[in-house]
């Protein structure tokens, strides 16, 4: 390891660095019409220089299907499923700093590196080496791409938004600090970040699809798999017109919302530590219930018979669980939450 | 299994993994892990008893990777892979139990666990008392619970990734299931 | 006696706990419940633990896993294969593999090692009070805390001592989200305490232990993310410098 790497001398965990070191880092995911963008554009130009940029655009011919493999540091990546047998990809390089000379030899070296294999095409983003341990560079590149409709497309970036629409192969899309926006594919494998919001709309899923954040939202509306499992920390869940064989749906302090028709035989198990978890059931499937809260209450609008408790091991108030069968039992239903409430709701 | 729309998509995909994984891609194979190794670890683990699981996961995906050229489509590649992996914990937790003696059990056998004798019924269980009476289910009906009732696949799959029928699939699961109501009535009946 | 009477030896109780019987099936089932206590226990008592099945633990693997298997791979005898696409992952990963072999122990979660051996079934245990039966369900439970909270120091140390990898506003918000699983942590803690047999307050503790160990992982494997494109970028920075 270089010096230079020592360089960086904020221990995060233990307390949060300075806020203008900070910027000096990779940025980036700011909507570019809002006042703050534009307070941050003058800000960043008095501090960091002007920003220069740089454009290439480069198509390669795939075939019908093709698959895409994109690696991003800082800047959003957009990728769209379009007719034709070609990928597109246009990409746009930021660079700011103060002197322009520095800042000329920098956006050179910001390097994009396209392979192919086969109908394989992989675009890496690679980042200039720092002069001297010089912060004062802020670099994004910024991914508008174009595939074939049955491409496969996986995309990565750390500092910015990944989007994916109407792509028809596998896709993961994952980032780090942005958002996630997956729409209209039926072969969604995972969609992740750490610090931002997942929403996949009009999905389907090939086997276990993965929606996860730790302190975002995930929003899934018309979704489709054999397996969904979706995750937050301190974000909500919030899953409608949903259609799965087997749900996993955790957070801590978020609550999660499933409006959903139970599979025969399903088993979907929903938890939380304070968030509430409210499902409503369009079906008439039958369910084996298992719902419980340490300190909140849990109610159901269906009939549920109770298990006959055979102990008196663990009594609790009658408002603090339901275990029981409602219908044949075919599917499983575990509702667990430690604070919040409980409520299974008809449609 | 998967819809036919995907059918064909999905088998294609998991050739092209295959292929890639036995040419040397890294990336193939990182992608093939952390699809399965999470599930596989569980069953690795609870088929174990939990102190060989990093070993085993290890194993398995050795196994996987020095088998991979032998994948031809047949099924899916998560059914085969789980397959390798249930046959090789099932290999080494029958070894363990023959060397301390032990009888073990074959999937085949007919279904000879009595009916359940009426005993008192069970208040809510603690994962504890689940997990221990796991521990103490022969391997073979061990196996097909923790595949169905645990991680969550269907009797059909269960039956593919172990090699048996639909019908012995769903006899060992529920041997399984009176097996430990057995084993933790037992527990609380002695608690008085 | 009607013809239709089913007797509990024949009653098909495994399709009928996983709603397998079709309706004429599942009446003549019900017919059969309604008067035999004995058979009432057995199917509540399968779908109990069905039920149980179903929410067990999810244990994670370590997060080197992949690595240390990777590098076993890389030293097999190859077969005609591309062995140069593998990562050189020894001499990449030493420090960090060295770290994280020591928490091997720490980090497997399971709870079963911690097990006392148990009674061959069908006999008493001697001394069964019941006193001494919650005794050892907390013992148990204090053993498999332990175990949580060595995996979540060892991973913490990780974590700290490397953190200077990470973006400070990525690290801040993984800190925040910390906090947010101690806190459910330390209410499960104290709802245990009013309540020691409390199944909710024992899941809720566990649960959240379970949710920090992955988020430390994640956070680790972040880590280890970047410092691989700082490898990379230090590597060329050598090349560049040995020209």
């Amino acid at each position: 390891m270089t010096p230079m790497m020592h360089l960086r001398l904020i221990t995060v965990l233990v307390a949060v660095g300075s806020f203008g070191q900070a910027q000096a880092a990779l940025t980036g995911g700011l909507p570019a019409d809002t006042p703050r963008a534009a307070w941050f554009e003058r800000y960043a130009e008095a501090r960091q220089g002007p920003e220069q940029t740089d454009r290439l655009t480069q198509t390669i011919k795939v075939g019908a299907e093709g698959a895409l493999d994109l690696s991003n540091i800082s800047g959003d990546v957009r990728v769209t499923g379009t007719s034709g047998s070609a990928i597109t990809i246009e990409a746009v390089k930021r660079v700011r700093h103060r002197d322009a000379d520095e800042a000329k030899r920098l956006l050179q070296e910001l390097r994009i590196d396209i392979t192919t294999v086969g109908d394989r095409v992989e675009v890496r983003t690679t980042y200039p080496r720092r002069n001297g341990g010089d912060r004062n560079i802020s670099a994004r590149v910024d991914y508008t791409v174009s595939v074939p409709i049955g491409a496969a497309v996986a995309v990565k970036t750390v500092s910015g938004d990944a989007s994916v629409t109407k792509v028809n192969g596998e896709v993961r899309a994952e980032t780090v600090s942005g958002n996630v926006a997956v729409t209209g594919t039926p072969n969604l494998a995972t969609a992740k970040t750490v610090s931002g919001n997942v929403t996949a709309r009009d999905v389907e899923g090939a086997s276990t699809l993965s929606l996860g954040t730790v302190s975002g939202t995930v929003l899934a509306a018309g979704l489709k798999a054999r397996s969904l499992e979706c995750g937050s920390v301190s974000g909500d869940i919030q899953l409608s017109d949903i259609q799965v064989e087997r749900l996993m749906a955790k957070s801590v302090s978020g609550s999660i919302e499933f409006g959903a028709t139970l599979a025969r035989g399903g088993r979907y198990d929903l938890g939380s530590h304070s968030g509430d978890i409210r499902i409503v059931l369009a079906s008439q499937t039958g369910f084996e219930l298992d719902a419980s809260t340490f300190s909140g209450s849990v109610r159901s609008d269906f009939p549920v018979t109770m298990r006959a408790d055979g102990g008196n091991r663990d009594r609790r108030d009658s408002n603090k669980s339901i275990r029981g069968s409602f219908g044949d039992a075919s599917a499983l239903l575990s509702l667990k939450t430690f604070s919040g409430t409980v409520v299974i709701a008809r449609k | 299994m998967s819809s036919s729309k995907h059918s064909g998509a999905v088998r294609n995909a998991d050739l092209d993994l295959a292929g890639r994984i036995k040419s040397g891609d890294a990336a193939a194979f990182e992608a093939l892990y952390q699809q399965h190794a999470s599930r596989l670890y569980n069953l690795a683990s609870r088929m174990s008893g939990g102190a060989d699981a990093e070993d085993l996961l290890q194993d398995i995906f050795l196994l996987a990777y020095r088998k991979v050229g032998s994948y031809r489509g047949e099924s899916s590649l998560g059914t085969w892979l789980y397959r390798l992996a249930m046959n090789h914990c099932l290999d080494v937790l029958r070894n363990r139990q023959t060397r301390m003696g032990q009888v073990t059990d074959s999937m085949d056998e007919p279904d000879a666990a009595p009916v359940a004798a009426p005993g008192p019924t069970l208040s809510a269980v603690s994962r504890i008392d689940l997990e221990r009476a796991i521990e103490a289910l022969p391997p073979a009906c061990r196996a097909a619970f923790l595949l169905h009732d645990v991680e969550g696949f269907g009797h059909q799959e269960v039956a593919d990734i172990l090699g048996v029928t639909e019908g012995t699939s769903k006899s060992q699961v529920h041997k399984a299931r009176l097996r430990i109501r057995a084993h933790l009535g037992a527990r609380e009946y002695s608690a008085g | 006696m009607s013809v239709n009477t089913v007797t509990c030896q024949e009653l098909p109780v495994a399709a009928y706990v996983e709603g397998e019987l079709d309706p004429a099936g599942e009446r003549s089932v019900e017919r059969h419940l309604e008067g035999c206590a004995a058979c009432r226990g057995l199917v509540a008592d399968l779908r109990t633990v069905r039920a149980a099945a179903f929410t067990l633990d999810r244990r994670e693997p370590p997060a080197d896993l992949l690595s240390r298997i990777q590098a076993r791979i890389v030293s097999e005898p190859k077969p005609a294969a591309r062995l140069l696409a593998w990562p050189n992952t020894r001499a990449a990963w030493g420090t960090w593999l060295a770290a994280a072999a020591a928490l091997l122990v720490a980090t497997t979660v399971g709870i079963a090692p911690l097990l006392r051996p148990s009674a061959p079934m069908g006999s008493v245990p001697e001394a069964a009070t019941p006193a001494a039966l919650v005794d050892s369900v907390q013992a148990d439970l204090e053993a498999a805390e332990q175990h949580y909270d060595r995996a979540i120091q060892g991973l913490e140390q990780i974590a700290r001592s490397d953190s200077s990898e990470l973006d400070p506003q990525v690290a801040a918000v993984l800190q925040k989200n910390l906090q947010v699983v101690d806190q459910a942590i330390s209410e499960s803690r104290a709802a245990l305490k009013t309540q020691p047999a409390s199944a909710t307050a024992q899941e809720g503790l566990f649960d959240a232990m379970r949710t920090k160990v992955a988020l430390l992982q994640q956070t680790v494997e972040l880590i280890n993310e970047m410092r691989k494109g700082n490898q990379a970028e230090a590597g060329r920075l050598m090349q560049d410098l040995s020209r």
